[in-house]
């Protein structure tokens, strides 16, 4: 596929550019955003880069120190001011939670991907259709009957109440993912164990674990990023101050119409920043398994 | 609950004269027990307290009283419930299509070998790991009428000469809302169709290009063909998607302007939990629900006989 004919280049080059503008263009704008001062973003006719680049809102959200135009002003609107503190604690609640939750994935999902992919019982296909098709009841059919459980447990306002709704909800991706990270395992390994006396769950956890260590990861990975991008269930069931992840503190944040675009977009670098990083690793876990898998 | 085809169930692992370790159904439920226990509290008893709300008259202001029907009715007959449920199939055909479309060309594209692929790839990711909430930030800068981003490039180059209403035309915003959504989207649908192509026997290729197939038909007749049961299950997850989609108009439109964005989700929620009406709220998820079955069953059909039952791995 070396020789391509001019057209071809162009073709391909210019679907790549569009591509790569698509994906990357909101990122750019939101960085522009979040440094620039914002009279030079509400310039008209637009003229963003007269008053060069400022690292205010940065410093406000992590130090609380109001920006100098917000001061001449003479509004600082302390209401939003106040809210946007939270985000830095929220990127803190939310990566908790998914901690909590990629770990209960991983020693939860490998036992069960590891009873469908490599013991016969009857019930295996059941158990795996029930799994995967509580994975279609849409999300805000079960918001409702969330609420009166979480509130019931006295757990509203608890990450505790998050953590076990997640792990639910990524539960069914980490076994179908685990299932076929295990079965690309060489059976033969696993075998001899078997005969070396091995029971099931020391084979699991001495043998099969560290030979799939890439796709668990990657499986973990993946239900992190489930976890900490989760919007619908935190909002209802998470909504006081301390106890707000960044998607809500950000969603609150961004319903009232007075808040400064700099200062939003700042908060919205630092929130993505730390997940932009896994995207990386999650990619090159994904395309090879998606690749090897389907062949 | 939806019955999930003979989904990917790999084949049973060790055969006849392999049984090393007896009672292996024992270990086995053990093993499982914990993630199905946690699973089905949370699937199965909200699913029945759902179907039960939705039979009464439910608020957290007055006693419950069972009223067979009358939710559903009541539902049906509200104006503003119709109007949801059209804007949510139009914003589901239209991402979905858009997705689909844009997912099978970025896929093409990075399968292809060129100058920046290492960086491209990648790259495409990104959007998938933006929680939809602030997507939804994101793209409202993006298309604001008065001072957004694409006004202010589209008229420092010279394209328009005054701005374009982005999200306080019905229309514009509808529009808007959907680029938003496939932005989103557009990540996980191109993996999953990019993995797909790479499985793709070479030969097949080389075989229809000595018959003199150009790349259209390459395309028609060699990769669609190979690809069906993944495109089939990426349809199929940006409807769900589609249906379902509540974070992004939550931060970028409000559902607005007037219910131009208004989608069956966002409808929902606010009449559980700003009405306050629960009864009202469950008979619309159950109606949400048994729409995404029957749209879930319908699209299962267009699978390839037998491609979810062999074992793929």
């Amino acid at each position: 596929m070396n020789r391509r004919s001019p057209v071809a280049r162009i073709t391909l080059y210019l679907g790549a550019a569009l591509l790569a503008s698509f994906t990357l263009g909101p990122f750019v704008l939101s960085l522009i955003a979040s440094v620039t001062p914002e009279v030079g973003l509400l310039s008209f006719p637009p003229d963003w880069f007269r008053y060069g680049f400022t690292l205010d809102n940065y410093r406000y959200i992590f130090t609380g120190e109001i920006p100098q135009s917000f001061i001449v002003r003479g509004d600082i609107r302390s209401m939003i001011s106040e809210e946007i503190l939270q985000v830095p604690g929220a990127i803190g609640t939310s990566f908790r939670i998914a901690f909590v939750v990629m770990l209960l994935n991983v020693a939860l999902g490998s036992m069960a991907a590891y009873a469908i992919a490599r013991l016969r019982w009857r019930g295996r296909s059941a158990v795996f259709n029930f799994l995967l098709g509580s994975r279609l009841i849409p999300a805000v059919a079960l918001a409702l009957p969330y609420y009166g459980i979480v509130q019931g447990l006295k757990l509203l306002n608890n990450p505790l109440a998050l953590v076990l709704i997640y792990a639910v909800l990524t539960l069914p991706l980490t076994v179908l993912l685990l299932i076929a990270t295990f079965l690309r395992i060489p059976k033969a390994i696993e075998e001899s164990a078997q005969l070396d006396g091995l029971g099931p769950f020391q084979v699991l956890r001495r043998i099969t674990l560290p030979l799939a260590a890439p796709g668990v990861v990657g499986t973990a990975l993946f239900a992190f990023m489930l976890s900490y991008t989760e919007f619908l269930f935190a909002l209802l069931l998470a909504t006081s101050r301390e106890s707000r992840t960044l998607p809500v503190s950000l969603g609150v944040v961004s319903v009232n119409p007075d808040v400064s675009v700099g200062l939003m977009h700042a908060a919205v670098i630092i929130g993505i920043l730390p997940v932009l990083i896994l995207a990386v690793p999650i990619w090159r876990f994904m395309v090879q398994g998606l690749s090897e898998g389907a062949g | 609950m939806p019955p999930a085809q003979n989904q990917t169930v790999p084949s049973a692992a060790p055969r006849r004269g392999a049984g090393r370790w007896a009672g292996q159904g024992r270990t086995a439920w053990l093993l499982i027990a914990p993630a199905v226990a946690l699973v089905g509290l949370f699937t199965i008893y909200p699913l029945g307290s759902a179907l039960w709300t939705s039979f009464q008259t439910s608020s957290p202001l007055l006693p419950p009283t069972f009223v067979g029907l009358k939710n559903y009715q009541e539902v049906a007959e509200s104006g503003y419930f119709l109007k949801a449920f059209q804007v949510t199939a139009g914003f589901t055909l239209v991402t979905v299509i858009l997705t689909t479309v844009t997912a099978l060309g970025a896929a093409s594209l990075l399968r292809e070998t060129f100058r920046g692929r290492r960086f491209l790839r990648p790259v495409t990711l990104l959007p998938w790991a933006v929680p939809l909430v602030v997507t939804g930030v994101m793209w409202r800068w993006i298309f604001n009428p008065q001072w957004g981003a694409l006004n202010a490039v589209l008229y420092s180059a010279g394209l328009i000469d005054s701005y374009i209403p982005w999200l306080s035309d019905p229309n514009l915003a509808f529009i808007a809302v959907s680029i938003a959504h496939t932005w989103s989207q557009l990540p996980l649908a191109t993996i999953f169709l990019l993995g797909a192509f790479q499985a793709v026997p070479r030969e097949q290729y080389e075989a229809a290009s000595i018959e003199g197939a150009g790349m259209v038909d390459r395309f028609r007749f060699v990769t669609l063909p190979n690809v069906r049961t993944v495109l089939v299950i990426v349809v199929l997850f940006e409807v769900l998607m589609g249906l379902t989609a509540y974070d992004i108009t939550y931060s970028m439109t409000a559902g607005g302007p007037g219910t131009a964005t208004s989608l069956v989700s966002y409808f929902t929620w606010s009449e559980a939990f700003k009405q306050l009406n629960f009864g009202h709220g469950a008979a619309l998820a159950v109606i949400i629900a048994l729409v995404a079955l029957v749209l879930i069953t319908a699209i299962l059909r267009a699978l390839p006989r037998g491609a979810l039952s062999e074992d793929q791995a």
